[in-house]
């Protein structure tokens, strides 16, 4: 479990609107989100649901229309110029196609941030090399972007981001134009930063793996509006939101499941005193040889389906389906005894109409189901 | 030297003239860029950063130069001298010779590459500027150490074509009243028919825009990345 930290970035009745010409467009509503410091916060939803809108309001790159923002103590939409661009020196911000200047050198672009700084040029070179140093890429000090790959450039971007050491960092899609491995070492970098300089990160990201790897919490946002918050085992254990349960189907593999029953699948066909059990860790104790428990205990036969393990925030998060053969008191006081286990034992209903494919990437596979509706 | 001789009977002949003529380009050139380069920089900056959605956003700006440019671009550059005579006279104190030929020079050219530091400026990646923001830049650092540095490449690109097509006004001009080669050539060249001071004024120009255009392809690949 995260300690819990003091609020360092509290959002009230956030709303933005844009004019055009069709009337308003509303891309915030009545967001209310409170991140703590120490925290690694994700912000997850799909394009256009306005999570980048909301997190370059943190930083005042975006104007919010009503609502109180406050950031390290300061009231983000009160400010003046001078004042707003101070702040914005003691939060770092990463973006997706990594942004680098591309006619400056490695270091350069790391030392760009510096540029107010009180450093002395040897002080500055200093800490141009650590940072470098930081984020592993010492060798490449005199590169140019355009010489990196793409993680490079990224980890060149976090250093850049880093240069004057800010209180908050913020990742505006940080790795989705990343490959899995490459994002994999970009994610391991952030959170050892988390740690090591208990840095606040805001991670934005419509990549349901991203925030299971690092998130300690999680907002989930659709159409500007927050539906599910909370630390990110307790969202994703049992989402509540159709979104979030989307998003975590879709990385479970569930949905692939659901797409079986539809088609009415002879695996998952149900004959007498049978009946499929979706089984859900609740807890994050949970240690048990639980399956082979039922079964002896009730006398129960239990054939597993389906099974999948998640790490999130670095607890296990278990999706079983299993085929219960027994007697219906049985099955019964078996799943009352899993509850009482820390496991969410349930019936497996299938969602309603629904397009899900499990071929496509959460964001598609969700868009489309949206269309659906 | 003989060969030289039989090939340019005329410019061997009075070889002053030629070298005069050479003289009187290159001077107007020299004076006249350092001035259009920077009214350009400064003019093509300021449409880039006032137009709507940009760094400045300023309408009333935006539209006061960018129409000013349009006018002066639909004139032809001969006539733009005529019309300029008077502001020219007031200025330099004459309207023919070296002298009298930097304005209007600088008033041809400057709207020319107006828009082409414009376009060079517009087409840096507009995150490049969010990130400068985010990093707490004020719009002056960002115009300086953002806008300006990362356009070196385009810049180098757009000075050579301007540079080249500054000549072939520099001939316009000289040929009207200026001197220099545009003037040599017209005089010499087509009024007494002699070819071969055409040729030689034709060679002279093909050698210096060849060295403007490999000075200006060597600045663009060295600070291209």
């Amino acid at each position: 479990m995260p300690d819990t930290g003091e609020p360092i970035i509290t959002i009230t009745g956030l709303n933005k609107t844009y004019a055009t010409p069709n009337g308003s467009h509303t891309v915030l509503n009545n967001v209310n989100l409170t991140i703590r410091e120490g925290a690694i916060h994700g912000i997850i939803g799909l394009s256009g649901a306005g999570k980048s809108t909301l997190v370059r309001c943190i930083n005042g790159l975006e104007h919010a229309t009503a609502g109180t923002i406050r950031v390290l103590g300061q009231s983000v939409r009160d400010l003046n110029p001078t004042s707003l661009r101070a702040l914005r020196r003691s939060i770092g911000m990463v973006f997706q196609q990594y942004n680098l200047m591309p006619s400056r050198t490695v270091e350069d672009n790391i030392a760009l941030p510096l540029m107010r700084s009180p450093l002395t040029t040897s002080q500055r070179r200093a800490r141009v090399a650590e940072l470098l140093e930081l984020v592993g890429l010492s060798d490449h000090a005199r590169s140019y972007p355009s010489q990196l790959s793409g993680g490079q450039q990224q980890r060149v971007a976090i250093a850049r981001a880093l240069a004057n050491r800010p209180k908050i960092l913020l990742l505006d899609e940080a790795t989705s134009a990343l490959d899995p491995d490459t994002t994999s070492t970009i994610l391991d970098l952030v959170k050892d930063l988390n740690e090591r300089l208990r840095l606040t990160i805001v991670v934005v990201t419509h990549q349901m793996d991203v925030v299971q790897r690092i998130c300690t919490d999680v907002a989930v946002i659709d159409k500007g509006t927050i539906v599910e918050q909370g630390d990110a085992f307790s969202v994703f254990c049992d989402p509540q939101a159709d979104l979030t349960r989307r998003f975590v189907d879709n990385s479970t593999g569930l949905n692939r499941v659901y797409e079986l029953l539809r088609e009415r699948s002879p695996l998952l066909q149900t004959g007498p005193g049978e009946r499929l059990i979706h089984m859900r860790y609740m807890d994050r104790t949970v240690s048990e040889s639980l399956v082979s428990t039922i079964s002896t205990r009730f006398g129960l036969s239990v054939n597993i389906l389906f099974a999948s393990l998640s790490i999130v925030d670095g607890y296990p998060l278990g999706s079983i389906v299993a085929k219960y053969h027994g007697s219906s008191e049985r099955i019964d006081e078996a799943l009352s005894f899993l509850a009482g286990k820390g496991v969410r034992a349930v019936p497996l209903t299938v969602p309603a109409a629904s397009t899900d494919n499990p071929n496509l990437p959460a964001d598609a596979a969700a868009t489309a189901a949206t269309g659906e509706e | 030297m003989e060969l030289i001789g039989t090939l340019f009977p005329h410019v061997v002949a009075e070889p002053d003239v030629f070298v005069d003529a050479l003289v009187q380009t290159l001077q107007m050139f020299f004076t006249a860029v350092p001035f259009w380069f920077v009214l350009g920089l400064f003019l093509g900056m300021l449409l880039s950063v006032t137009k709507p959605g940009g760094l400045l956003e300023s309408t009333p700006v935006f539209e006061l130069f960018d129409k000013l440019i349009n006018v002066c671009r639909s004139i032809p550059f001969v006539i733009m001298i005529a019309l300029l005579f008077p502001v020219t006279r007031l200025i330099a104190g004459t309207t023919i010779g070296v002298d009298g030929a930097i304005f209007p020079l600088i008033v041809g050219i400057t709207p020319f590459f107006s828009r082409q530091v414009e376009s060079v400026v517009n087409g840096l990646n507009h995150t490049l500027t969010e990130s400068a923001q985010a990093m707490g830049f004020s719009p002056i650092e960002i115009i300086w150490h953002v806008y300006l540095r990362e356009s070196i490449p385009g810049l180098a690109r757009v000075t050579t074509i301007t540079c080249i097509s500054f000549n072939a006004q520099i001939a316009v001009i000289g040929a009207i009243g200026a001197g220099g080669l545009g003037d040599y050539a017209n005089r010499y060249g087509f009024e007494r028919n002699q070819l071969d001071v055409t040729v030689a004024a034709v060679l002279a120009l093909l050698v210096f825009v060849t060295i403007i255009q490999t000075v200006g392809s060597l600045i663009g690949r060295a600070s291209q990345h």
